[in-house]
């Protein structure tokens, strides 16, 4: 017995949070529960949290207790239990259940009601691996009725709540629901499955085959018998190969339940506890079923155990129904898992054929099935001989173009990849040979119109290739003799009309122009063009190749696509370096003020480095740009080259405006910047600054006097714009980068530091913050302990931040704590209590 | 009501109310909160500070008791603003009245959508049009939730700890909060007569209640407790 006096003085102590907390964690002796009761407490467990549209599942530590103490006071626990009210928090249904564990089954058996409602719940995030245990324990002890209820509700598995059945075919793949996510589903079976199958295999046998019969219809609506209606063809041969072996996806709750119905199965045909009419029985009944995949199950429990009678019986047909892929795979897999088809004709074989057979083979060959890739596969022989022949494939290309668009990409895409190991003689004559096939008239037809469009992209790519140095970077790839074939091919793509506006809207979302560029064959050619620009400059070739390549360039000025401009924009200072006068006569044509001009400057600015003389040659270009940041800029999530571009343009002006190229005086495009600017830019802005100086020194950069009173400068007007228009605040949250540099004198740093918080409430990179505040408390105690206690206050939006502050923010405490003015003194009392308060006990020893 | 225009167009006697002096200092826990307070925002130390000073006031102002009153009442209904970002919507309207009688009709017709056994002749806009209404009101209901909900937000958003408040403690507070609030509301309308002793009675359970929730020692409870639980399980 506890006397009243006590319970009195405890209880009038557990009026916070953090007490309440702070006493259920610590006892362990069940004399409290009595008393406890008797006050009012176990009544109430903690609700779920649900905030924001997420849902959290707070501590109920009054439960942690009563699992503490369940096994010496089980009875009195059991009725507490029997007393809860219905929760929706999961981790009080856990407490629940990891109390049961820990009282006698006979006893916890009572409550399976109670448990088996939890399981009903929709949320499952905690209760996987207690409510396993507890299966687990039950079937154990011989509580098997109980432990088959509870597994059959928790592994229960249901149709994909995304079924469409109006508009989904019968091609589309579903995806299941279980109660669980799938690496916990499969943990469980793992636990529930060995001592399931030990005392009741018959049981777990049906249980297993009833949730693999409905994982697999509710995945694939396309199940159909198979022409002898004896078996219900359900692709498992694409996803189970090897009945025995669950393959890539071992947590997926199809093979995790295939595994557990084998194990089940072999269990069931050596067990000696069920007599053999019986197995034949529940055997057949599961045959019944007629799912090919349950069928392979059994084939494979009896292939090493039909000895008993009746068994065989059941064993021969599926044998003999399954004989060709209990010998080989249908499928195969690659090493990045993809499935592989079977020409049906090896390497070496291909490579001997002579050319007439090569193209009868391309011509005739028909695959045996569609679904497994056997013709790509045909495609993959081609490609290798290419690889090994190439003088043969060069001279075969005209007539394997005209077989089938497959077999050409194959070869095209053969001399794209191993360009390397063609001489400069046979990229020419590849060259010449492209240009010949893709500039005839084609047939275009439905079926090979994308392999087209693939070998002529990879010609492009093969071209763009040509005309850089090798990958080892040792040698040129083709010598003057070959570039003006390899510049005709890229000329030819050039025309290529595959790419319009309408095709880059309708990819919009998607594909930006600059990613377009390199995923359609006129971008691609334009890239090639600036490498044979690039190369003519290299090699000093000669203003023929280069008038050539200008003026395409002058012709491609009126592609209306963005995807072309984009080019010019990504390149200019390589045009700029190569033909000055061109560059500078067309430089409004292609940063037009107009969309095509736009997208110029942000694929400018996001592929460009900074140049000194940049503000010199694009100054103009650059002002007309700052009227676009006055807006706030396309969603994070929405990855466009124009969120891009213009997050480049802030970084390009910070750092001119580091180096002194533009200053801050009236008129200037810095000033211009901060005074209109969206916030998100600003930000930008000082976080780019901010984490150059950060990085400094690991980057080896030198910062001039000049240069740092240049940035006091900027954040001096920055904090001064921010308090006169307090919708600007967010840009000050990212000085943490600046103070966390160490670049600046510690008084001004630590004033600017905390005038920032106290406008934006919280600071970004505050591990590293906290680490120079650990460094700086003992000269700055009242500052340092004002900052840790602005940020804490501030934290209220990451309610997780605080806790991963705790070595650098104790170790600022404690330093503080040693100081001999009472006031540092009573500041850290006050945060350590703070800290404690909001649950973070760690901060308790700050003042010991 | 009385014309204000006749009171303003001619002299009025003078009011000889005596007004003392506001207290120059407090006791502990009123300090505690008051620096609290006016830590976190002026108007809410001056709302504190203006009850306490209130109450030091002769009798003979015959509105005294309504003053303080409406000062501890706007304490109490600007702390939240001024203090916690709250989850939701504190004040509802029309509109808030009309969606909720909808969303009580909607929960009285449990359309069993999530039953995948259950085939009602609905086509799928329909089901989307019901799915989205659901939608709707699960998440008008998360965002303008009963009044003892709206307390309870209320109140942890107050508290600012991580920790969820015990369900024991949280009906102990939005119990208090509810009977001081009322109470306090209705001294300041004139609804309700009391004494000065107990409205300071009052007052101060108010502070201790906003000093439990925004500010109590609680490294000195802790350790009281350790020692508590040590003579009892060490014996043990």
């Amino acid at each position: 017995m506890i006397d009243g006096k006590t319970i009195d003085q405890v209880i009038a102590k557990l009026n916070t949070p953090v007490a309440h907390n702070h006493f259920f964690m610590k006892i362990k002796d069940p004399r409290w529960l009595t008393p406890l009761v008797e006050n009012g407490y176990f009544k109430h467990p903690t609700p779920a949290l649900r905030e924001d549209g997420y849902v959290s599942f707070p501590l109920w530590t009054e439960g942690e207790y009563l699992v503490r103490v369940a096994d010496k006071a089980q009875d009195q626990v059991l009725e507490i239990i029997r007393q809860l009210p219905d929760t929706d928090n999961e981790r009080v249904m856990t407490n629940v259940v990891d109390a049961l564990l820990k009282i006698e089954t006979s006893k916890a058996v009572e409550m399976t009601g109670k448990v088996k409602a939890y399981i009903q719940k929709p949320q499952y995030l905690l209760l996987d691996k207690s409510i396993a245990n507890l299966i687990s324990k039950f079937a154990t002890d011989g509580a098997i009725k109980e432990a088959i209820e509870l597994t059959r509700l928790a592994l229960e598995v249901l149709p994909d709540p995304a079924t469409d059945t109006e508009s989904d075919d019968e091609f589309s793949w579903q995806h299941p629901k279980t109660k669980f996510s799938d690496h916990d589903y499969h943990e469980m079976v793992k636990k529930i499955t060995p001592v399931l199958v030990d005392k009741a295999p018959d049981k777990a046998a049906d249980i297993y085959a009833d949730l693999a019969k409905n994982v697999v219809r509710y995945e694939h609506r396309g199940i159909k018998e198979s022409k002898d209606k004896k078996t219900l063809e359900d692709m498992s041969l694409i996803w189970r190969p090897v009945i025995e072996y669950a393959g890539e996806y071992p947590n997926h709750p199809r093979d995790t339940l295939i595994d557990a119905l084998n194990e089940s199965l072999v269990a069931l045909v050596k067990t000696d506890k069920i007599t053999s009419e019986a197995k034949v029985r529940q055997l057949n009944g599961l045959l019944g079923i007629k799912l090919s995949v349950i069928k392979r199950s059994v084939e494979y429990a009896l292939r090493d155990n039909h000895q008993e009678k009746g068994l065989t019986d059941i064993h021969k047909p599926l044998a003999k129904e399954f004989a060709r892929i209990i010998k080989r795979p249908a499928v195969q897999f690659s090493s990045e898992f993809e499935p592989v088809g079977n020409s049906g004709i090896e390497q070496e074989d291909f490579d001997k054929l002579d050319n007439n057979a090569l193209i009868e083979k391309l011509n005739t060959y028909e695959p045996s099935s569609s679904l497994y890739s056997d013709r790509e596969a045909l495609g993959n022989n081609v490609e290798a001989a290419a690889k090994n022949n190439p003088n043969r494939f060069i001279a075969l290309l005209p007539k394997i173009a005209k077989t089938k668009y497959l077999y050409l990409y194959s070869v095209v895409n053969a001399f794209y990849q191993n360009i390397d190991s063609l001489s400069p003689e046979q990229i020419g004559s590849a060259s010449k040979a492209f240009v010949k096939i893709f500039g005839a008239k084609t047939e275009e037809s439905e079926e090979s119109r994308d392999y087209y469009k693939w070998a002529k992209a990879s010609a492009a790519r093969f071209a763009e290739k040509a005309f850089d140095k090798s990958d080892d970077k040792k040698r040129e790839r083709i010598s003057t003799k070959q570039a003006d074939d390899v510049l005709n091919l890229i000329l030819l793509m050039c025309r290529d009309d595959d790419l319009t506006a309408e095709y880059e809207i309708s990819e919009e979302g998607n594909l930006d122009a600059a990613s377009l560029s390199l995923n359609t064959i006129r971008g691609e050619a334009m890239h090639a063009i600036i490498h044979a620009m690039v190369w003519a400059n290299r090699n000093k070739s000669g203003s023929d190749l280069l008038d050539k390549v200008f003026g395409e360039l002058t012709r491609g000025l009126d592609d209306p696509t963005q995807t072309i401009r984009s080019v010019y924009g990504m390149h200019y200072s390589n045009i700029w370096g190569t033909r000055k006068a061109w560059a500078e006569d067309n430089k409004d044509r292609i940063f037009s003020d107009n969309e095509l001009g736009r997208v110029a400057v942000d694929t400018y600015t996001s592929f460009s480095g900074v140049h000194p003389d940049a503000i010199t040659i694009l100054g103009d270009v650059y002002k007309r740009q700052l009227t676009r940041l006055r807006i706030e800029p396309p969603d994070e999530k929405k990855r466009t080259i124009a969120r891009e571009g213009l997050k480049h343009l802030v970084q390009h002006l910070s750092l001119h405006y580091w180096y002194g190229a533009i200053d801050l005086a009236n008129g200037s495009m810095m000033k211009e910047l901060i005074d209109t600017s969206h916030s998100k830019y600003l930000a930008e802005a000082i976080n780019f600054i901010g984490f150059r100086l950060y990085k400094s020194e690991e980057r080896s950069l030198d910062i001039t006097d000049e240069a740092l009173t240049r940035l006091k400068d900027l954040w001096e007007y920055l904090i001064a714009t921010v308090k006169e228009d307090n919708s600007k605040k967010e840009a000050l949250e990212d000085f943490g980068t600046w103070f966390a540099s160490g670049q600046f004198d510690d008084n001004w740093s630590l004033d600017q530091l905390l005038a920032a918080l106290k406008i934006a409430g919280s600071v970004d990179l505050d591990f590293a913050v906290l680490e120079r505040l650990e460094k700086l408390v003992s000269n700055h105690p009242v500052k340092a302990i004002g900052i840790v206690d602005a940020m804490v206050d501030g934290a209220t939006r990451d309610r997780w931040a605080i806790g991963s502050w705790r070595d650098n923010a104790v170790s600022i405490l404690k330093t503080a704590y040693q100081s001999d003015d009472d006031t540092v003194k009573q500041m850290v009392r006050e945060l350590a209590n703070k800290l404690v308060k909001k649950g973070y006990e760690e901060y308790r020893d700050v003042l010991k | 009501m009385e014309d204000t225009e006749t009171e303003t167009d001619t002299m009025q006697p003078a009011m000889e109310v005596s007004v003392s002096a506001a207290p120059t200092s407090f006791d502990p826990r009123t300090q505690r909160l008051l620096d609290y307070l006016s830590a976190k925002s002026e108007r809410l130390g001056g709302m504190l500070k203006g009850a306490w000073t209130a109450l030091g006031q002769s009798e003979d102002n015959p509105d005294l008791h309504a003053q303080i009153a409406h000062s501890v009442r706007e304490l109490m209904e600007k702390a939240p603003k001024d203090l916690a970002t709250l989850p939701m919507q504190l004040n509802s309207g029309e509109l808030v009245g009309q969606v909720r009688i909808l969303s009580a009709k909607w929960k009285a017709a449990a359309i069993p959508l999530a039953d995948t056994e259950w085939n009602g002749i609905i086509n799928i806009t329909q089901k989307k049009l019901l799915t989205g209404v659901g939608a709707l009101f699960e998440d008008f209901d998360s965002k303008y939730p009963p009044n003892n909900q709206r307390r309870s937000a209320l109140i942890q958003a107050l508290d600012g700890s991580t920790i969820q408040i015990p369900e024991q403690i949280m009906a102990q507070r939005i119990e208090a909060w509810k009977q001081h609030s009322e109470y306090f509301i209705a001294v300041a309308h004139h609804n309700k007569t009391t004494k000065l002793e107990e409205l300071r009675n009052n007052l101060m359970n108010v502070e201790q209640l906003l000093i439990d929730i925004l500010a109590p020692e609680v490294i000195p409870v802790l350790d009281e407790l350790d020692e508590l639980i040590e003579s009892i399980e060490a014996a043990s």
